[in-house]
Order: C-alpha cells, then structure tokens, then sequence
C-alpha cells in the first residue's frame, strides 16, 4: 500500500512566506513545487486534509458503500466537515468536487487528455466563445514537464492530436471490454485510441507508487499510488522543498490594502480560530466554484462586488462539460469491472465542428467501466435502477457484468447567465456565504447531446450491444468547473490576464479551472496544470517585478 | 451504513421485523440457491441505517405500516400471508402511493445485499475486496490500434 510522507515536522512553518496558495488540488500543488523548487518560501492552506491510503474503501469487501457516503462525488452527499453546501437546485449539472490534499485528483478517473490547438481559437474557427491568449504551443512546455513529474500511461502516434513526447508508462490494458469496443469503432471507420490516462501502468519514479494492478474503482482513491493525484506526485517534492501545508484550515476571504493590493487571507485553523496568514503574492487554487465564491465574499469599499471584480465577471460563464451517459449491453460477460474504471480508450471522431450535424463544436466519447454489483443494481453509469422484483435476477443477470459503458462529452460554451453567486441563506460550518449555482444546458449542448447518443449508441451495436441504455443529459456529471474567472487581455470583458494574474489586483493569481476561456470536450486536468506551471514560470521569472 | 462506533439502533418490533424481512423477500426475491434479501438478514443493516436519523425512522415505521395497511385493503390479508404476485401487488401500489419510501426500501436493500459475501460469491464478482489482489489483464496490444495507425493526422490546426 501506498504511503504518504511523513509530515510531522515537515516543511518548515513560514510566518512571512513569499507567496500564499489557497487549494492544495491539482493546481495548487503544482504552483507549490514549482516555486519552492525556485527558492521561495510558500505556504498553502487546504480546508480538507490528507487522504491515508489504509482509509480507503478498497480492502473491504463491502467497498461499494462507500461510494455512496463519504466518497461520494458530491459533497451535498458526502457531508464530511471539510465540505461545504452548495446550492445546486437551479443547476442542470450537480456540480462534484473533492476537499482534501489533493483536491478533486482523490476521486479522479484520470483521463487524461490535452486541449487539442483548436480548443484555444474557437472563436476565430467557429465564430463562438472566445479565443484564449494563448496557444497550445504556449503550454506544450508544461504540458511534458507536468506528464514528467506525475507520470503518464499512453502510446504516441494518435491521429486526433499534434505529436507529442513519449508517455512515461505504456497504456493500461483495456482488456475484453475495451478490445469489444474498439472493434465497434473500427467497423464504422471512427477513431479511436488508448487513452493518456494520469495512472502509471509500469515502473516510474523513485519506487513509493506501484504499478496500477486493474482492481477497478480510481473513483474512490488509488491505495496503491498508481493514480498520479496531487497527493502521491507534487505534494512529497513540494514538502520536501520546504512548502508549508496547512490542512484543515478553511479560508475567510481575502483581504486588500488601502491601495488595493492582496494583504493575505483570513482563515480558520484546525481549532476553528480566525487567523490571518500575510504575503505579498497570493495564488487562488480553490476550483471553479470555490475561487469565485471566496473572491465574491471578499468584498470592501474597493471592491463592493467583490475582489478583483470590477468587470463584474467573476462567477459568470460557469461551464460544465455537457454530458449523456450511454450503455450497451451485451449478450456475453465482459471483464467489464477489472481494469482502471474511467481511462481506457476513446474517440475524438466528432471532436470539430461540422455544422452539418445541427450544432457547433463537438464531442468526445470516452469508455468507461462498469463497476461492481452493487452500482450496477441501484442503477450503474446511466443511473438506470435494475428494477425490483420478479424481474430483478433476470435483469440483473443480463446487465453484470455485461456492460459497456460510453460517456458524450460536449464542449460548453461561455454564457454569463450561467454562473456562481452566493446563496442569500446558505452558509458553511463557519458561517461562511455558500456558492449557488445556476446553469441552463444550452439548445446547442441539446442537440450536440442528441446527435451524441445517437452516436455512441452506433458504436454499441457496432461492437455487437443486444440493448442500449442512455440518459441524456447526466445530471450528476459536474465534474468539471470551468470559466468563472476567464483569462483575456482585456480587463473589462476577463477577470485575470494571460498569466492568471487578477486585472483589477496586481499580486493576486488564479490557477484554477475558473481561468478557462474555453471548456474544449475533454477533461481538463492535463491543460489546468500545465497552465498553472506556465504562471509559476512567470512568476519565477518575474518575480523582482512582483515583489517577492 | 450504520455507523460502527455506537450501538446499533433498533426501532421495530418483532412483528414489524418480520414484516420488513417478507417485503424485502418481495424486493429481491430468492434465486439459484441464494435467499431472498429478507431471509439473507439484510432487514438488520436497513433497519440499523433508516433507524439512525428521524427522517429515516419515520420513513421505516410509516412505510412498514401503509404497507400493511394497503395489504389489508386490497387483498384482506397480512402481506407475509399473501403469494409472492399478491405481495407484488401490493409493493407496487404502495410504490404509486409513496414513491419515495418504496425507493428508498429499494435503496438499501440492494445496498445490504450486493454486499453480502453469498451474493457476492454467488455472481463469482472477483472484484471483493478491490485490492490487495487486483486483478490481471493481458497487457495493451499495439497491434489493436493497426486500422487507426492508417489513418492521416486529422486534427485540426488552429
């Protein structure tokens, strides 16, 4: 099993450090390594704590509960103290989310795909969204170093994407179940291709994290470290290098100067003790949601609307990844629950626009697992409950494990009616605002959702499904939060500028998902932390500039 | 479920335990040499779980009584005593009248029993425990991805 580094005493407890991180997830402990690797003096505060592998649900044999409880994807379900409440009644997509040391990575599948070039010009190609200010070649500096440091399983050669450095591991197997499906594929003529997947599938690094062995569920932790979450990759170099971690410690709000600069933040220690922690940078790293929400509740007569939001856009253009959940059935058992659940192949065949199909941008379809039998009955990826009674076993005997999973990932376009605000009731355990959130599938995810299943269902009965089962959209599928801090150029129409770094407050940076322009039709984790390296570098090398 | 620490909440009587093991039996009946979901003892981890918040509890004792009360309209007669199409029967009109706690019931029932070693043994799910064991899979062969290797790069330039 896996073991987290000792802390006791590690990393050295920085009373006047150079820059403060909110958020020890996937951008947070990336920033962290990279500029206590430069000689700064960092400290970074997380509400949740560290996740021990023995706690994980694996080694029982009734781990399926607990994906139901306390590892359950949503934190309005979840409960545990370091969750917060999140208003999510006028949302087509439940927003999931992870608190801890490692933040969402601790309940990630680890697809791990690249924005494709495209991604970063959508509105000079299709005329919608906006163009981000930069490029795919801008990132693919940081894109290898972060597959370097965390370690990637894949194969080069993909079709659907610029070439790219060697993965450090060979893909993972795809067994039966992903030879069925590729076979499908292969019979309509589509793409498809091993997956990048952020899970060593071999020998890689200094020996701690041991090869994936397939037992299924990356959805509940990886107990034998072969998931590169934060936890297992960035967080034991960046204590090492002396970064200060603080966990249980939820934070306030931020608060300025009289010249309208970051003074720090206020936060609640593990005791529940209001403490401010000073610097003279300080790098957001909270998500999608949780960015927003703390700069909206860090108001003052500079910033009535909040901080760093005199464009008023902080909140607004929330993106999700439209999502339809599709499953085939088919006559033989697959060894559908062994294997990394939600990272063995996919197809980008209808990744670009064609106007042809009755909506702009595209999809990906991404192969997922089936898990075990308890998942499976109470209603499994579709959320398709096996019906009680006469019919149970019968139907429960077709369904385990016969099943093929594939999920439609549309990309999401920026609208500022969809947004993050606070709830006027609703607080957390410190009485801290909660976020609400409000979204509306737009008539483009619509039919892009429509024309995606129809899709996804070809390729099914391609690889030979007798049924096929869909829900479309997917409600509990928000696990990507995109858009609500945008990056451009231009104060007035983006909250942070090309390096993340906040227009209206020249110390303050965001690394998070809320910086995205676009939400492209992958997931987003390769491209959030390659960005957020390319910000440490800036910061780095502007640092004299910055003050620290 | 019910949380280990504490001890485990009861709440139903004798005939109110019976009762739920016979609707649970309804819910997920016997199959292949494997007892119902009522007879394997799942009615103890529902009634632990429903019984450890208010909600829960009213929605356990309320439910088990419209269930009986609904048994007595329809058929005349206590729902252990009916056949299992009456017993049918009567959890479905129970389901249209309160849907909630019929899902519910559902719910952890199916939680009880997709957990429990015999079931888990009788579906030859290898996959309980999740680790240490794992499971083996032929490694990836690159000679699946022969038609794609075919193909021209098609990604589009930006």
């Amino acid at each position: 099993m896996y073991q987290h580094p000792p802390r006791d005493g590690a990393g050295l407890r920085w009373d006047e450090p150079d820059v403060l991180i909110v958020g020890a997830g996937a951008s947070g402990a990336a920033v962290a390594w990279f500029l206590a690797r430069a000689g700064l003096k960092v400290v970074c505060i997380d509400q949740g704590g560290w996740v021990e592998p023995a706690t994980l649900p694996h080694h029982q044999s009734d781990w399926e509960l607990r994906r139901f409880a306390d590892f359950n994807a949503d934190p309005n379900v979840r409960r545990l103290p370091e969750d917060y409440p999140v208003n999510s009644a006028a949302s087509d997509f439940t927003p999931l989310m992870y608190n801890a040391v490692g933040g969402s990575t601790i309940h990630w599948s680890a697809h791990f795909p690249r924005y494709h070039p495209s991604d970063f010009r959508v509105r000079s190609l299709d005329g919608v969204g906006d163009d981000w200010p930069l490029t795919y070649a801008d990132l693919e500096p940081f894109f290898d170093l972060n597959d370097q440091m965390i370690g990637v399983a894949g194969l080069t050669g993909d079709p659907s994407q610029p070439p790219r450095s060697p993965r450090q591991t060979p893909p993972l197997p795809v067994g039966r179940l992903g030879e069925t499906i590729a076979r499908g594929f292969d019979r309509l003529g589509w793409h498809w291709w091993a997956s990048d997947s952020a899970i060593i599938g071999g020998p890689y690094g200094d020996g701690s994290r041991a090869a994936c062995n397939n037992c299924g569920p990356c959805d509940l932790g990886c107990p034998t470290g072969a998931r590169s979450s934060a936890d297992v990759t960035y967080w034991p170099a960046a204590l090492a290098l002396g970064v200060d971690l603080r966990t249980h410690c939820r934070v306030r709000e931020v608060t300025i100067d009289a010249q309208g600069r970051a003074r720090g933040v206020l936060y609640y220690d593990a005791a529940g003790q209001l403490r401010e922690q000073l610097a003279p940078l300080v790098i957001l790293a909270a998500n999608g949601i949780g960015t927003p929400r703390l700069l909206l509740n860090s108001r003052s007569p500079q910033f009535p609307d909040g901080l760093a939001n005199r464009s008023g856009l902080v909140g607004k253009n929330l993106m999700f990844h439209p999502f339809a959940a599709v499953t085939g059935v088919f006559d033989e058992p697959l060894d559908s629950y062994q294997g990394a659940i939600g990272s063995l192949i996919f197809s980008h065949e209808f990744y670009e626009t064609d106007t042809r199909r009755g909506f702009v941008r595209g999809f990906g379809l991404q192969v997922v697992r089936q898990s075990g039998p308890l998942h499976t009955a109470l209603g499994g990826f579709v959320g398709q409950r096996v019906p009680w009674g006469r019919a149970h076993h019968q139907i429960m005997a077709e369904r385990f494990p016969h099943l093929i999973n594939l999920g439609v990932m549309g990309e999401d376009l920026p609208e500022t009616i969809n947004e993050v605000t606070l709830d006027p009731d609703l607080t957390d355990a410190h009485g801290i605002p909660a976020p609400l959130v409000r979204y509306r599938l737009s008539d483009n995810s619509t039919r892009m959702l429509d024309y995606g299943v129809a899709r996804a269902t070809e390729a099914l009965q391609a690889a030979g499904a007798r049924t096929v089962l869909a829900t479309s959209p997917l409600r509990p599928s928000g696990w990507h939060l995109l858009g609500t801090c945008r990056m451009g150029d231009f104060p007035m129409g983006s909250v942070v500028d090309r390096w993340g770094r906040a227009h209206d407050v020249p110390n303050l940076f965001i690394v998070d998902g809320s910086l995205f322009v676009t939400s492209a039709a992958v997931n987003p984790t390769s491209t959030l932390q390659a960005l957020a390296l390319r910000t440490a570098d800036y910061i780095v090398r502007e640092r004299r500039n910055l003050g620290v | 479920m019910a949380h280990a620490s504490s001890p485990p909440a009861t709440i139903l009587s004798d005939d109110q335990r019976a009762l739920l093991a016979a609707v649970l039996n309804c819910l997920v009946p016997a199959h292949a040499g494997t007892p119902g979901a009522g007879d394997l003892g799942v009615g103890v981890l529902v009634e632990q779980t429903l019984a450890s918040t208010p909600a829960g509890r009213r929605l356990l004792t309320d439910g088990l009584t419209a269930i009986a009360l609904i048994s007595g309209r329809l058929t005349r007669n206590d729902f252990a005593a009916l056949d299992a199409d009456a017993q049918e029967t009567v959890l479905r009109a129970v389901e249209a009248a309160q849907p909630r706690t019929l899902a519910t019931l559902v719910d952890y029932t199916y939680r009880g029993y997709y957990t429990h070693p015999r079931v888990q043994a009788a579906l030859d799910f290898s996959g309980a425990p999740a680790q240490p064991g794992g499971h083996a899979l032929p490694v990836f062969d690159p000679a699946l991805l022969a038609r794609q290797r075919e193909r021209a790069p098609f990604w589009r330039k930006a």
